[in-house]
């Protein structure tokens, strides 16, 4: 069995735990639109996470991971503290590129912010510029790995 | 019309201007008009160009802190329907304490937007321009400062960001 | 007059969900269903680019231009070294020329079945996003096994390029073109050419007459589309395109009528897609042995360019328009003086603003995905319009319902819903 079917074994099982499928909002945050274009692409027949449910939803009351990419500008840092804010509990947050990681090439500049840690609290990072979509959807899987940690806390 | 005579035809009528052709390397050269002009001329050769072809393409300002002054080109193509075009640039400059220039919104109207960001970016005024508000920089972005200028008008140290590059990041301690 | 009812519109430009509370978006002030007034507030992914690039070496700048924009990397990395090529006197071996023509086509390819899905979506038709998609990962698929990476490969280096096409790679791009040819083509152009619900909603919707895409400066299809007959790669006599035999593509050729509305842009990008196949056969068949490179090494290269002095312009054909790059040199030092660069997207924003005075509020979407926005430098505009009043907030599902329902007057057996899926692609200037 090679590692794209153990991944997708990996997803339909946490998905069965869960209940129903993760919903996912994406954020923006003055990128490129490298990255988004990469996480749309994993929603496309070739690598197909619709089949598991997985879904970009259209408001973030809705959702219950946030894909955030860019670095973190000035005039959408509000933004990105706002959409975070109106995520209902319990969520995880997984943040796609190198920009958001450590602000890759404008790491020194009067109108970015990055890294994305100082913001608000990070789960997951993936790095790459873009990452490939299989590893777009491999972070996926390690932060619903965590929100089943975080929901199992709760119950007890 | 080949780019030498349209030179001739500028220099004929201002000759006080000074201009030149360059040349690349490519496998079919291309000539690229320079005209440098000074700036109470200036509107007049617009209006000249834009007699010339009314159907003259706008492409950029690009605008420079020279040191003591500063300076302006203006990027445009002309007789695009035949190949290859006449890419022409036109520079002006105007000193550091009186930094005005001409506007040219009444004769390229496209010109509007790539005014307005060089006025934010180096402090250039561009007199008569229809509207003048920002176009990228916040609203609450400190007045006096110009990111593009290489003097104390521009980015002090405090406002740079650093996130923190492995090599370059300075030991406080 | 009467009541002015003012619209706060957060329009559905590119992968943002414009699910906040933030009423800057899109200001529409609706006068009935009519929009009077348009205007363009911009700013949101300003990362200060330029003022990076005073501070890097000229090997440096290459990979900061590349990532200006997610889909036309490539230009922007060619467009630069152009730049740097004319103001330092360099010559290209012919082999890299040609290489530079079959990647840069290969990119328009796959960035114009981006866009037919795009808009496929944004008037209701899923199952067209999702086959052209599919569809494109063909070139990905091209693209990864010669540069090294789907997006950002850094192909171009001063003075040549940096990777060769070997045998196996031209083997696999002459199958991949055969089966656009036999399985793709057919099916795009029975969507966007012969279908007669997708004519009549594209057909008199967000018109650009020529007099205005003369007077703004509209760049690429945008203009094209509209009869302005001018194209970067064959008014600037670039490299080797005169030899490959290139003209601009206008609607004339296939359906011959112009009017300048959408409907003309996609067929626009439709014959683009045709054109760029036979160019790609055409460089595989003439491309001669050699070097790809003029220096060995990048060294040697600053070495060369710390020397270099004066100013140069590079112009290129991205799939969007016409991309501008200036350099100019310090001599003495690795970094030059000046460095400043502009997208196409932003001249055919403001016409596009101008044009959608008197339209409907249902074809906005449709109209500013037709012109196909690098968004991230366009993500925020704002129409105002006469009547004062209500204020009332729309989100990107009401607009997209709008689209989707006019799309349904028309036909009844449209069965999308509307969820917003993310948009074009990206790339801001600073």
């Amino acid at each position: 069995m090679n590692e794209r079917e153990m991944l997708e074994k990996r997803i339909s099982k946490l998905c069965k735990y869960l209940g129903r499928s993760p919903w996912v909002f994406h954020v923006n945050s003055g990128s490129c639109n490298g990255c988004d274009i990469e996480i749309i692409a994993a929603l496309t027949p070739r690598y197909d996470a619709e089949r598991f449910g997985v879904k970009l939803v259209g408001t973030p009351r809705h959702a219950d991971i946030l894909l955030v990419t860019g670095p973190v500008t000035d005039q959408s840092l509000e933004r990105v503290k706002l959409i975070y804010e109106q995520t209902p509990d319990p969520k995880v947050v997984v943040a796609v590129g190198a920009c958001p990681t450590g602000g890759s090439v404008f790491f020194e500049s009067p109108f970015t912010n990055a890294p994305l840690d100082k913001h608000i609290p990070v789960d997951v990072f993936v790095p790459g510029c873009p990452p490939r979509p299989e590893a777009i959807l491999y972070g996926v899987v390690l932060g619903l790995e965590k929100l089943i940690k975080k929901i199992e806390g709760e119950k007890e | 019309m080949t780019p030498e005579e349209f030179l001739e035809m500028i220099l004929t009528k201002f000759p006080n201007a000074d201009g030149k052709i360059s040349e690349n390397k490519l496998p079919h050269p291309r000539k690229r008009v320079w005209i440098n002009v000074a700036r109470e001329e200036f509107k007049d050769l617009m209006k000249f160009i834009k007699e010339l072809d009314p159907k003259a393409q706008f492409s950029i300002i690009i605008a420079r802190d020279g040191g003591d002054y500063l300076e302006a080109k203006y990027h445009l193509e002309l007789f695009y329907e035949q190949a290859p075009s006449i890419s022409l640039v036109v520079g002006t400059r105007c000193p550091k304490d009186d930094p005005t220039l001409p506007t040219i919104t009444d004769i390229l109207p496209s010109s509007l937007p790539y005014e307005r960001e060089v006025q934010e970016f180096l402090g250039i005024f561009f007199e008569g321009i229809p509207d003048p508000r920002r176009l990228f920089l916040p609203d609450d972005f400190p007045e006096d400062i110009y990111p593009l200028r290489k003097d104390e008008k521009g980015i002090s140290d405090e406002m740079i960001k650093n996130a923190g590059h492995p090599y370059k990041m300075k030991k406080e301690g | 007059m009467e009541n002015r009812v003012e619209y706060w519109v957060k329009i559905p430009i590119g992968p943002i969900h414009p699910a906040l509370e933030e009423p800057e978006k899109f200001i529409i002030t609706l006068d009935g269903e009519r929009i009077v007034n348009v205007d363009v507030k911009l700013g949101y992914n300003l990362r200060g680019v330029e003022w990076i690039g005073m501070r890097r070496n000229y090997i440096q700048i290459l990979y900061l231009a590349e990532r200006m924009c997610g889909i036309c990397s490539f230009s922007h990395n060619y467009t630069y070294s152009r730049a740097v090529e004319e103001m330092a006197g360099i010559e290209v071996p012919e082999r890299a020329e040609y290489i530079r023509v079959i990647i840069g086509e290969l990119e328009r390819i796959h960035s114009h079945l981006l866009n037919l899905g795009v808009v496929g979506h944004a008037i209701g038709y899923d199952t067209v996003l999702h086959l052209s998609w599919l569809a494109r990962e063909r070139v990905m698929d091209i693209l990864e096994a010669i540069g090294g990476n789907r997006v950002n490969y850094a192909m171009n280096t001063i003075g040549g390029v940096r990777r060769d096409i070997e045998d196996k790679h031209k083997r696999a791009i002459l199958e991949m073109i055969k089966y656009y040819r036999e399985e793709v083509m057919p099916k795009v152009e029975e969507v966007f050419l012969y279908d007669p619900t997708v004519e009549a909603r594209l057909r008199d919707a967000g018109v650009i007459p020529k007099r205005i895409a003369i007077e703004y400066s509209a760049q690429g299809p945008t203009a094209r589309g509209s009869g302005v007959e001018k194209d970067a790669r064959y008014n600037e006599q670039l490299g080797v395109y005169p030899d490959l035999g290139i003209k601009p593509i206008t609607p004339k050729e296939f359906t011959g009528i112009i009017k300048g509305d959408m409907f003309d842009r996609m067929v626009v990008r439709v014959g683009e897609l045709w054109q760029s196949m036979e160019l790609i056969e055409r460089a595989l068949d003439q491309m001669p042995e050699g070097k790809i490179k003029a220096f060995p090494k990048d060294n040697i290269a600053l070495v060369r360019l710390k020397k270099a002095e004066g100013e140069g312009i590079g112009r290129y054909e991205a799939p969007r328009g016409e991309l501008i790059h200036y350099v100019m040199a310090n001599p003495g030092s690795e970094i030059p003086e000046r460095w400043k660069m502009r997208e196409p997207t932003f001249p055919n924003l403001f016409a596009v603003a101008r044009a959608l005075v008197g339209e409907q509020l249902a074809d906005v979407p449709v109209a500013i995905a037709s012109i196909d926005p690098c968004l991230s430098c366009t993500d925020r505009v704002a129409v105002i319009d006469a009547k004062t009043g209500k204020k009332k907030v729309l989100t990107e599902k009401d607009l997209l319902k709008a689209s989707i329902e006019k799309t349904r007057e028309i036909n009844p057996n449209i069965k999308a819903k509307p969820e917003p899926v993310g948009g074009t692609c990206g790339g801001v200037r600073l």
